[in-house]
Order: C-alpha cells, then structure tokens, then sequence
C-alpha cells in the first residue's frame, strides 16, 4: 500500500502506476481467459467440422462396409497434428476403423455420445459425431483432440501480456514521472512557499499560480489568505505602536496627575497644619478675649457701680439746686451707668455660658418653673395681674448644666412677658415633647407681638434689637445667651411665630430616661 | 450369405443414387425392386423391406422369367432391376427395353456393364465388389454419388473402364455373419 510517508511525488507516481499495471493485469487475464475460451470453442467448432467432413466422407463406405476407403479418410488426419485419435464405429457401436496419431496409441473406443458436442476430456477435446445416411444414423465418428496447442498459445499469451506490463510499467513509470508534475509542482510550490512563509514569518511571499485548476484555487485562496495575514500583521503592528503611543501618553497624564494630586495632597497637609495653626491661634487669642471680656467687665463693674450710686448721691443731695435740664441729665448719666452695668453683667452671664459652666447632671425642670414662677419671676407676675406661666403638663427630666437650664428658661420666659403689646396681660405655656432617641423638644409659647419671620435668625445674634429702647427694655444678649446655652448642650434652638398673636421659642436638649418615679415624688 | 450381401448392397444403391423424380414423387408410392430370374436372395430382403428410404416404403417384385408375358410392364415399374445369372442370355434384351429410362440395372454377370448395365457385382478373393457404367448411368438420368464411384472396383466413364485405386476395393464380409 501507499506509505504516507511518502512525498507527493511518489505518491502520485505510484498511484498511477497502480491503476497502470492492474488495469493491465486485469485486461491481460480477461484477454487470455477469453481467448483461452474463443481457441477451444474455435478447436471445438474446426474439429466438429473435420469430424463432420469425416462423417460424410466415411458414409458410403461404412455402408457399403467398405474399411479400407474409410481408413484412408482418416489416414488424411495427419495432416491435423493436433488430433490424437480418431474412430469411426457402426450402428451397433461397434469398432469400424481407427486412427491415431501416436500408432503406438490405443484408439478410444468410445462411442457412447451421439450428440454433436464436444466435451473435454482432462486435457483433450472429444467430439462425437454421427454418420448418418438418409435420415438414418450408421455409425459415429470420434475424434480426440488434445489441447496442447491451446496450452502454447495460452503460454504465449502470458508471456505476451508480462511483456507489456514490463514494457508499459517501465515506460509508464517515465511518463508517470513526467506527469504528475503537473499536479505536484503547483502543490510542492506552494508547500516550499508556505514552509519559507512559515519559517521566515514573511507574509509578503506569495506561491506562483501554475495551474486553472482546484490547485490554482487553492494557491490563490493561500496568496489571499497571506494578502489577509500582511494587512492584518500591519494593522497589528500599526495598532500595538498607537497602544504603545497611548499607553506612553497615558502613562505621562497619570505621572502628571499623580504628581499633582501629590502636591495637592501637600497643599491640603499644609493647609490643615496652617489651618490647625491659625484654629490654635484663634482659640488663643478667643480664650484671650474671653478672659479679657471677663476680667474687663468684672473689673468695669466696679467703677460703673460708683459712678452710679454716687451720681445717685449726687442727684439727691443737689435735688433742689439743679435745674430741670440738670435733673435731666443726671438722669441720663445714671441711666447710662446703669445700662452699661446691666450689659457687662449679660455680657459677663454670656462669658460664664463657657467659662464658668457645671457639670451635666439631671435637671428636674418642673421645679425650675416653679422656682422661677415663686421667685425670680414673682415680681413681674404680681405686676400684672392675670398673667401666668402654665405648665399644662409634666416637663421631663433632662441631662444638663442645672444653673443654665434655669437661666435659660428665665430668659424665654421672661421675653415672653416683656413684649407683649401695650395693657396685653402676658399668658406663657411651657411644654415638653421627645424629639428624638435622647433629645427632649421644650417649647415656651407667649401670646406677645410676634416676630416677622425675616428676623428668625438674627434674634440670635447679641446686640441685634428689633426694637428701640423706648419702647421695651432690653440689653440685646439674652437670647444670645440661650443660643449659647442650648449649644453647649448639643441642642438647638428656634422659633415660629405669628406675629400679634403670639411667639414660640424652642429648644432641644438632652434627656434623661424618661422622668422617674422619685423624679415626681421630687417634684410633688 | 453372398447374396444377403448383395441385397445390402442394392438397399444402399439407392440410398447413393438420385433418381430425377424423386423431388415430384408422391412418397405414397413405394420404391419397387426388381428380381429377374432366378430368387436367389431368399429372406435377405424381408429385413431390407420394413424399412423405408426416403420415406418410401420398398417392395421387391420377382419376375422369374424375361420372356413372360407381363414381364416387361413390370419390369419398367420398377426404378431398380437386377438382372439373375439364370437371365443373361435375355441381358441384351433387358438393356434395350430399359435404355433411357431412370432404371437402375444391376446385373451379376461379367460383360454386364460393357453391354449397357449401370452396376455389377463381381467376387473377388471371395468378397462381393462391383464396377459401375457411369455413362449408363448418365444415359438414365441417374445421378451417383461419387463415394459410390469411389467405393467402385471399376468405373466406365467417357468410354473409359478406370480401375480403382490401389487398395482396391473389397467388401468384409458382414460382421456376424
């Protein structure tokens, strides 16, 4: 069989000398086995005729019993060396004449076929045919053929048909080896074109296109396929060479913002540390100010204090020599000492928010109203009848400065009852709702002037007065200092408002659990 | 025994011979052979008889005697006559009555043959041979075989008596006999 291994080359020369010598093979054997045939049915056909001849060349004298004659006619057979023997025998089958070629031969005496057929005989023919004389059948001739002649030409045959194999394969092999060029050279070609383009990695080789046929095909759809390969080598290269461009500049954009945000990041630590400086310097110069603010309106009390007590004196003992404009002014002047003093203390009370605050510690706030119902703020209640503070119901237990808590719920309290129009009798109602998990909500509602809303934040803010001091007194720090108050504990503070009808200040501040058991029976 | 031989021999004559109605003949109407003179054959025929040539049945006529009365009609019915020795002093007549006719004359005496017969039968070395007049034969319309010709110890062609060939030609005597 066709090794595999094999080239191209060889393959298709052996293919083809293959199909060659079996094609040949096999016409030889079919040539000699229908010759071998055609010879011994043309032996057959010629020996039937001879015996024929013989057949009515012997009648008269097998009728007339005449043997010598008949001798003489098969005598004649020598002329056919390939019969062996003849015979002729009568009606009743008995022996007539004989012949045979070798004389040393016995002739067959058979005589049992009457037919005109011939059949072999290992290697002889034998025919049987009859002699018949009008219809009548007198005797048969047998005749013996032997086959050695078909055997010769059969010998012949064979040595014939070898030759030409030897001869056709030989020259076959020359014609095959010139042929297959045609086939193998496109395909070797474009094998050496795709080993180079492989081992070199040049895609710009192409295979030459030798052929019209499949294998033309088949180089052109190779040289396409290298034509795809170049452009998209060079599409790759062209590619990779932008990746690299891009990944150059992108690699430079992030140094470069790397490199900023570095130095952003250096600012902003610079920043903080300037920052954190000037918060230092600030709270410095703050805790500065604070204790000069302290010292300053401690100290300033003092002298204040003197000069309106003996301004005091003064206007007295000199009450009958001083004029009316005098008087007035003396008024003014004590006024003037009076009101300085009064801002120094709420400033001194604003300082003391920070500086001077207690420790956080539960706070009963019923009993701060009702302390500051019986006594700070007995006075102004007894001024005009009718006013109250109601506390409708139970105020709950914060956590908080106890003193600042009750300062700080003077104050709204006490502003509740100041601005109040003209005759108005003053109606203040605390009350107390949980804002949050641990923020309680108090609101001091009064049925005062009202605030227009565009002033909602700045009645926090100290010396900031909506009003002129004719018409209600005031330093301007009070709500200054509840703002600070509520901030210091973690809370906030505002208000609604309708103005004419009423104000409600509120405030968040942190609470205690809910008011205890002892926490009433403190309060009761 | 000679003569069971002879009547075999006349069987194949026309068995050998064409006779020129044989093509028009109605196979109906038997081939008749005849027997002048003296019978000598005995019951040679009675095994010839029952078999037919050409479809034709065969019927062998004896006529003892040349000089009777109805020898003649019968005799030139017949297509094959043979001629007795105890008749050759009536050959010359015979031959006359049947010249030109398609009658084969067979006769068995020598001379018979010069004097106009178609076949002979002679005995050489005890063996029963003939001679044949071939242009007796042609006179009569009688077409022969040539392997008859050939079998033929003599044969007067053109005028001309040729002897056969070397071996001769010699009847065995019947097998079995």
């Amino acid at each position: 069989m066709i090794g595999f291994h094999m080239t191209i080359r060889r393959k298709l020369i052996a293919v083809m000398m293959f199909v060659c010598i079996f094609a040949l093979a096999t016409a030889g054997v079919a040539f000699v086995a229908w010759s071998l045939k055609m010879y011994r049915r043309i032996a057959a056909d010629n020996l039937t005729i001879t015996a024929s001849i013989i057949a009515n060349q012997t009648r008269a004298a097998l009728a007339f019993e005449d043997a010598g004659d008949a001798e003489k006619t098969l005598a004649s057979l020598s002329a056919q060396p390939s019969i062996v023997a003849a015979d002729i025998s009568t009606r009743d089958g008995k022996q007539f004449v004989s012949y045979s070629r070798d004389k040393q031969k016995t002739a067959p005496s058979d005589a049992n076929g009457v037919q005109s057929d011939y059949a072999s005989r290992g290697d002889n023919i034998v025919i049987h045919q009859p002699i018949e004389l009008d219809g009548e059948k007198i005797g048969t001739v047998t005749l013996i053929s032997d086959v050695s002649q078909v055997r010769r030409m059969l010998e012949s045959c064979m040595r014939i048909v070898g030759c030409v194999i030897i001869v056709v394969s030989v020259l076959g092999y020359f014609i095959a080896s010139r042929m297959q060029r045609y086939i193998s050279n496109p395909i070797l070609s474009l094998a050496e074109t795709a080993r180079v383009v492989s081992k070199d990695k040049d895609y710009s080789k192409r295979a030459v296109r030798i052929s019209d046929d499949e294998t033309g095909i088949l180089i052109e759809a190779f040289n396409e396929m290298l034509d795809q390969v170049q452009i998209s080598q060079a599409e790759l290269i062209e590619a990779k060479a932008n990746l690299e461009e891009k990944v150059r500049e992108r690699t430079q954009a992030l140094t470069t913002e790397v490199h900023s945000r570095k130095e952003a990041q250096m600012r902003l630590v610079n920043m903080n540390k300037d920052l954190a400086q000037a918060i230092e310097k600030l709270e410095q110069s703050n805790q500065q100010l604070q204790e000069f603010a302290y010292v300053a309106s401690h100290d300033l009390r003092e002298p204040l204090r003197k000069i309106s007590s003996f301004g005091r004196l003064l206007q007295d003992s000199l009450q009958n020599k001083l004029t009316d404009d005098d008087r007035e002014n003396f008024e003014f002047m004590i006024d003037g000492a009076q009101r300085m003093q009064l801002m120094i203390e709420a400033l001194l009370t604003y300082s003391r928010v920070t500086t001077h605050g207690a420790e956080f510690r539960p706070v009963d706030l019923n009993l701060i109203v009702e302390q500051l119902r019986t006594l700070e703020l007995a006075a102004k209640l007894e001024e005009i009848p009718g006013s109250s503070i109601d506390v409708p119901e139970s105020l709950p237990v914060i956590n908080g400065d106890p003193v600042q808590m009750r300062q700080l719920l003077q104050n709204l309290i006490a502003n509740g009852m100041k601005y109040q129009p003209k005759g108005a009798v003053p109606k203040i109602i605390v009350r107390a709702s949980r804002e949050a998990e641990n923020m309680v909500k108090i609101e001091v509602e009064d049925n005062g002037i009202g605030i227009k809303e565009e002033y909602y934040n700045t009645v926090f803010t100290m010396f900031r007065r909506l009003h002129s001091r004719s018409e209600y007194e005031g330093t301007g720090i009070g709500l200054a200092v509840c703002k600070r108050i509520v901030e210091r504990h973690n809370g906030k503070i505002g208000l609604t408002s309708n103005v004419g009808k009423g104000t409600t200040f509120w405030f968040t501040v942190p609470c205690t659990e809910p008011v205890s058991a002892e926490a009433k029976a403190a309060i009761a | 025994m000679e003569y069971k031989v002879k009547a075999a021999c006349l069987y194949n004559f026309i068995k050998f011979i064409e006779w020129p109605d044989d093509k028009t003949s109605d196979s109906s109407t038997p081939i008749t052979i005849g027997i002048l003179g003296e019978d000598n054959f005995g019951t040679a025929f009675n095994e010839i008889t029952s078999r037919k040539i050409r479809d034709r049945n065969l019927v062998v006529k004896k006529i003892s005697d040349f000089s009777a009365e109805n020898a003649k009609p019968e005799l030139l019915k017949c297509r094959l006559v043979f001629v007795s020795t105890s008749q050759r002093q009536h050959t010359g007549e015979v031959i006359e009555l049947l010249r030109n006719k398609p009658v084969l004359l067979v006769g068995e005496n020598d001379g018979f043959i010069e004097a106009g017969g178609i076949i002979n039968f002679v005995m050489q070395d005890n063996k029963v041979c003939f001679e044949i007049n071939a242009d007796s034969a042609e006179e009569a319309q009688l077409k022969m075989a040539s392997q008859l010709l050939r079998l033929a110890k003599r044969v007067i062609k053109s005028g001309k008596s040729q002897s056969s060939n070397a071996v001769g030609i010699m009847l065995q005597n019947m097998r079995g006999a």
